[in-house]
């Protein structure tokens, strides 16, 4: 018989749905600087740069959306002001009685990462690809009108809560798939913590950076890698700011396997450089990785911050309760831990502990 | 086989780009037709190797300054691992034989021209990006409204059951129109014989099949037997693939041949054709959707059960069945082979006899089929899971009986008058001798070598 000889036939296993969860850098401080002049004269520069850039990362997205009909996106706009989930997009709760916007949120945000069986089956792409443009060009709008302010203007973006969120929506994204399947198969609910570990998650994280890290957000930044590797998701990131690497994302790309890319010779007058780096490199899901060769990077910065003055260091101290690291000029001689307010014994101090 | 040999254009698990290679291959301008419809290409886009997919977004914004990848480059990118490169391997020949890939641009100076380099089919790659930059339209003008999803999956499963249950009973002819009979028969599904319309082997095989399977090749069984190689009519399933479930579309739009492959769909059950709108199940659009990927998922499961009937099955070593189910196209497709006994509301009892077994064998189902059936079917507080050993063996051994007589092309040579004895011992070393009666000088030779005893008789001049 001639069963099975056809090569057209892809196995659903090899061709799983996709959740992509784009972070976008819009602290008009970190794009002001990515042009490289000074703030006063060219805020509009930064606002066309940062919507010329909208538009690709549209397109990206909607490239994404095509290539599984199941494949499902979520948008965060990061300000340094605050971090917004743009899209999916939520009812206003005002406007629904009381105790059911919860219900209404939680059938939005299954559909939003895909599982939810109904709106998964009847998804009309058309209408999710306007909704996400209308969007995400309505968040960028109220996160810039937002940054106006003089005191938020020059604070750093809000990456790391951005990054919190992803991570809460993946999660849930993971839950959701667990328990769909595990009631396919007709499992029990008990059953779904020993299926979980057989179960591959095909989430992963796009942060669009434009601006260096934010010293004050180390702690959460790695709580945020840290959670992402146990999840098994990827935190990819596009540098745009010309010159100075994120040490933080180099690091989050290395221990979750994601990828940490500068797009090469990216400006305002050449954007398409940006367009071929996300459609190549971007584009790529976890399992494709398995095939592709990714960009990897030469050197990783390693080295932690001080969590008092939150410099990067070469030697300093631990406190041996919460392990936060310090600075030499902060740790020598403390009584007291700075973090976690745990008491050292003052009798000795010098054995207290040091690390490189 | 011989029905499943005169279906060989329709392979039973080949995909609907099957079809669309073999016609392309005779329509060269098929392909490049097919691609004037962004939805077809979305589609096409689709349901390519996922390999495939990302080589093509990669090609699809490469700046003009840039020069033509080869397929070396796209080879260089890949991990040094035997499974990237049979993947590697797939993707190009399913993108070189939709001709996503060409090696002959048109409108490049041909001087240009290197094969090594992959250029994008043109008219696919502008409508792609066009799809991904917001400027197509919504499919089918948008259409409006929409309906209760479960009304759609019911309306689905009906026909399909009335499809399958048709197959299994054959009785009443009035329930489905004669279009998909023709399919059917197109495909070697079903046999017309003496005493009527018949399931054939393969027909068994497509029952066993899950429920979008069974759809593809209902599907691809029409578009092959009605409308081979038509590019309006393959343009609208593509396009249904990206339409949304329950949404009223407006029929009018469509041309003549479409809105007849429309009723045609309705019968499947892929569409629900109102007077002057119709609306895309949430099956139809699951199936569309993609066209090569084999569902099995573990949360495809449910559809399928829901529409074809479950069942659960204890064989008994004594050879009687307990059947546990509702559905009445299990019990028909059961009663194919058993012997039924009691019908209970909830459950069936039959009888595993050699005739009921012989029957079905006889029809071309094999043992292997049913023993096969049963096994997936088997009651999960069934021993092993398995039906009893003795039952399975006594299934095949039935089976053997078929074989009891073999039937060989032979001639008979008689009416010796001398020398038989002669003819017989060189037969008997060309190993030709089929039967014999030497003391009646009778011989049978099996027919390919009788031309060489012929020849041994006239050279040594006997009658």
């Amino acid at each position: 018989m001639r069963d099975n000889a056809d090569h057209f036939r892809i196995k659903a296993a090899d061709d799983p749905q996709d959740i992509l969860v784009l972070i976008l850098d819009s602290s008009i401080r970190s794009w002001v600087k990515t042009l490289g002049r000074e703030p006063a004269s060219s805020l509009n520069d930064a606002v066309s740069a940062l919507q010329l850039v909208t538009e690709q990362l549209l397109v990206f997205l909607n490239t994404f959306l095509l290539l599984h009909e199941s494949n499902r996106v979520c948008v965060i706009v990061s300000g340094s002001d605050a971090s917004r989930l743009v899209y999916p997009v939520f009812p206003d709760p005002e406007t629904l009685p009381p105790g059911y916007d919860q219900v209404v949120e939680d059938a939005s945000l299954d559909a939003a990462v895909g599982y939810s069986s109904q709106h998964h089956l009847i998804s009309d792409h058309y209408q999710m690809v306007q909704d996400l443009k209308a969007a995400v060009e309505r968040g960028i709008k109220v996160s810039l009108r937002n940054q106006e302010h003089p005191q938020t203007c020059n604070r750093h973006s809000c990456i790391s809560s951005a990054l919190a969120t992803a991570l809460c929506l993946l999660n849930r994204a993971r839950r959701i798939q667990i328990e769909r399947a595990a009631m396919g198969l007709g499992r029990d609910k008990d059953v779904i913590d020993t299926f979980e570990q057989e179960m591959h998650f095909n989430g992963r994280i796009l942060t669009v950076l434009a601006g260096p890290d934010a010293p004050d957000q180390y702690v959460s930044m790695m709580n945020c890698i840290f959670s992402a590797q146990r999840l098994g998701v990827p935190i990819d990131s596009c540098m745009l700011a010309k010159e100075k690497d994120s040490t933080y994302f180099q690091q989050a790309a290395r221990l979750t396997n994601g990828v940490y890319v500068r797009p090469e010779g990216f400006s305002t007058s050449n954007p398409d450089t940006l367009m071929q780096y996300l459609q190549t490199v971007f584009i790529v899901d976890k399992q494709s990785r398995d095939f592709l060769a990714m960009p990897t990077p030469d050197k990783v910065d390693f080295r932690a911050s001080c969590m008092q003055t939150r410099e990067i260091i070469d030697n300093g101290y631990t406190c041996s309760i919460c392990l936060s690291t310090f600075d030499i000029s902060v740790g020598k001689g403390a009584a007291m831990c700075p973090v976690c307010s745990a008491r050292f014994a003052i009798t000795n101090p010098r054995k207290r502990s040091s690390k490189p | 086989m011989p029905s499943y040999l005169r279906s060989q254009s329709v392979p039973l698990s080949a995909t609907i780009f099957t079809d669309i290679t073999h016609w392309s291959a005779t329509n060269p301008q098929l392909l490049d037709a097919l691609y004037q419809s962004p939805y077809a290409v979305q589609s096409v886009f689709r349901s390519l190797p996922p390999l495939a997919r990302l080589y093509v977004t990669r090609l699809l914004y490469l700046p003009e300054n840039e020069s033509t990848p080869t397929l070396e480059a796209f080879r260089k990118s890949l991990r040094r691992r035997q499974r990237a490169l049979d993947r590697h391997d797939a993707a190009i020949r399913a993108l070189r034989e939709l001709r996503v890939f060409t090696t002959s641009p048109s409108g490049l100076n041909a001087s240009l021209h290197d094969p090594s380099k992959i250029v994008l089919h043109p008219t696919f790659a502008r409508e792609l990006r066009r799809s991904v930059s917001n400027s197509i339209p919504s499919v089918f003008g948008g259409g409006s409204g929409s309906s209760d999803p479960k009304d759609l999956d019911s309306f689905a499963a009906d026909r399909l059951e009335s499809i399958l249950n048709f197959l299994v009973e054959s009785t009443n002819h009035n329930s489905i129109p004669s279009g998909i009979i023709d399919a059917l028969v197109h495909i070697g599904v079903l046999e017309q014989r003496r005493e009527g319309l018949t399931i054939t082997s393969a027909g068994f095989h497509f029952l066993l099949k899950d429920t979008s399977a069974q759809l593809w090749i209902l599907l691809r069984s029409v578009l092959s037997s009605m409308f081979p190689a038509d590019v309006e009519a393959l343009t609208l399933v593509f396009q249904l693939g990206v339409s949304t479930a329950g949404r009223f579309y407006d029929i009018s739009n469509l041309s003549a041949t479409q809105q007849e492959l429309i009723r045609e769909l309705h019968h499947l059950g892929i569409v629900i054709l109102n007077k002057n709108t119709f609306q895309v199940t949430v099956v139809g659009v699951r199936l569309l959707a993609n066209a090569t990927r084999s569902s099995a998922g573990p949360s495809d499961g449910m559809t399928l059960t829901k529409s074809a009937g479950e069942i659960q099955v204890f064989v008994e070593t004594n050879f009687r069945v307990y059947a546990y189910t509702t559905s009445v196209f299990q019990i028909n497709l059961l009663a194919l082979f058993t012997h039924m006994r009691y019908r209970l509301p909830s459950m069936v009892v039959g009888h595993l006899t050699r005739d009921a077994v012989r029957k079905a064998l006889m029809n071309g189902i094999t043992a292997d089929q049913i023993i096969g059936y049963l096994n997936a079917h088997a009651h999960p507080r069934m021993k092993k899971g398995t039906i009893p050993a003795n039952v399975s063996d006594e299934i095949r051994l039935w089976e053997a009986e078929q074989d009891r007589v073999q039937t060989k092309p032979g001639v008979l040579l008689s009416d010796f008058s001398h020398g038989f004895e002669s003819v017989l011992s060189y037969a008997r070393d060309l190993n030709a001798v089929l039967w014999s009666a030497p003391e009646r000088e009778m011989l049978v030779v099996s027919k390919n070598t009788f031309d060489q005893v012929k020849r041994f008789i006239r050279d040594s001049g006997i009658q």
